[in-house]
């Protein structure tokens, strides 16, 4: 149906393009009873009817590069997180009682997940698979594999270590928004095209939280955005859980997956979301296996 | 019988079942209706040994490759 309906607006549009260059036509062999003015309007008019369709074109085209292009980028994309998923499923089968090989999987799979989002959104994306833990009484969350490009060029975790930094999960916007959905059975996720934009927004790794409550275009908006500490701008995170859950009956928090890039605006939640809890689902079997078997559990 | 624990700052607790390895994290709907979660709450001492385990055989692999 939209195909025909794009078919259908272009052939007007080379319709009157085409009737304007026969008039042109017409009018350069100067048909009896024109006079020379007249005939000089009407070649100049025509001409400017001709420019205007043409930037219609131009403009419809583009259009449609920008709208279909992305579209034939999700379908492409499947061939990677196709790949993706093979080493998740090697990983449910593999009987190794090794770990080392268990975490190969993973990173292998983060990198074709991060491969997928690096082609659906033409921006170079970076993904990473969170869990939780225990520290002094309080939640924090820590990162357990994360793509080999981020992790060549964010050697975030050994910093952390050194600063003892800690992730709290109440002290970042994403994962208590998360936690806060689960509960009230909306969409449990969080998405941000703009970091740098959202109200409030609270990260550990920023280290004043209070400087990030302006939401104004001020000078002070220009200084957020030079200072910017995170390598990322856009953010999308996901719950790791079973694609039905429910929390009164079925399925754990297994963890988190993120998604980020340093370029903004760049996702699709009405694609993307789909896509991504997809993928959490395929990974809740394998933390939770995980879990129990190497005796990651705390007693 | 759980080990009731408390997240210092945060509109949710979260505490050790005693029953299985997992952890309940209770807060609150949109209503205000007391919700219960279920999670994984991993130690991180022990994945980050067996992570660092890797990274060095990853790296000693690679030296003997050269």
């Amino acid at each position: 149906m939209s195909f025909l309906r794009y078919l259908g607006t272009n052939f007007i549009l080379l319709l009157a393009i085409s009737i304007d260059a026969c008039v042109i036509g017409i009018l350069l062999n100067k048909p009896n009873g024109v006079r020379e003015d007249d005939h000089v309007w009407l070649v100049y008019y025509s001409n400017l009817l001709l420019a205007f369709l043409a930037i219609i074109f131009f403009l419809r085209l583009t259009y449609l590069q920008v709208a279909w292009g992305r579209k034939k980028r999700y379908v492409l994309a499947f061939n990677i997180l196709n790949q993706g998923f093979a080493e998740l499923h090697e990983l449910e089968r593999s009987e190794s009682p090794e770990p080392l090989i268990k975490f190969n999987y993973l990173e292998k799979f983060s990198d074709a997940l991060a491969q997928t989002f690096s082609h659906i959104t033409n921006a170079q994306c970076s993904v990473c698979i969170k869990v939780l833990s225990e520290y002094n009484n309080r939640l924090e969350v820590w990162t357990l594999v994360r793509d080999s490009v981020s992790n060549n060029s964010r050697p975030l975790q050994k910093k952390d270590k050194a600063k003892n930094l800690h992730h709290w999960v109440d002290a970042n916007t994403d994962f208590i928004t998360i936690i806060q959905n689960m509960a009230s059975a909306k969409k449990p996720y969080f998405c941000c095209n703009n970091l740098l934009w959202l109200n409030g927004y609270k990260n550990t790794r920023i280290a004043d939280n209070s400087k990030q409550v302006s939401n104004n275009f001020t000078v002070s908006q220009f200084h957020k955005m030079r200072t910017w500490p995170l390598p990322y701008r856009s953010s999308f995170v996901v719950p790791i859980i079973p694609g039905y859950f429910n929390s009164n009956r079925y399925g754990k928090l297994a963890g988190f997956l993120c998604i980020d890039s340093q370029q903004t605006g760049i996702f699709k939640e009405k694609y993307d979301l789909s896509i991504i809890q997809g993928v959490a689902d395929g990974l809740y079997n394998v933390l939770v296996k995980y879990y129990d078997l190497f005796e990651y559990n705390v007693h | 019988m759980t080990r009731k624990k408390s997240s210092t700052t945060s509109s949710f607790t979260f505490e050790k079942n005693v029953n299985d390895s997992y952890y309940t994290i209770t807060t609150f709907d949109d209503q205000g209706k007391e919700v219960k979660l279920q999670a994984l709450v991993f130690n991180k001492e022990m994945v980050q040994r067996d992570i660092e385990n890797k990274e060095a055989r990853s790296n000693n692999n690679e030296l003997a490759s050269e």
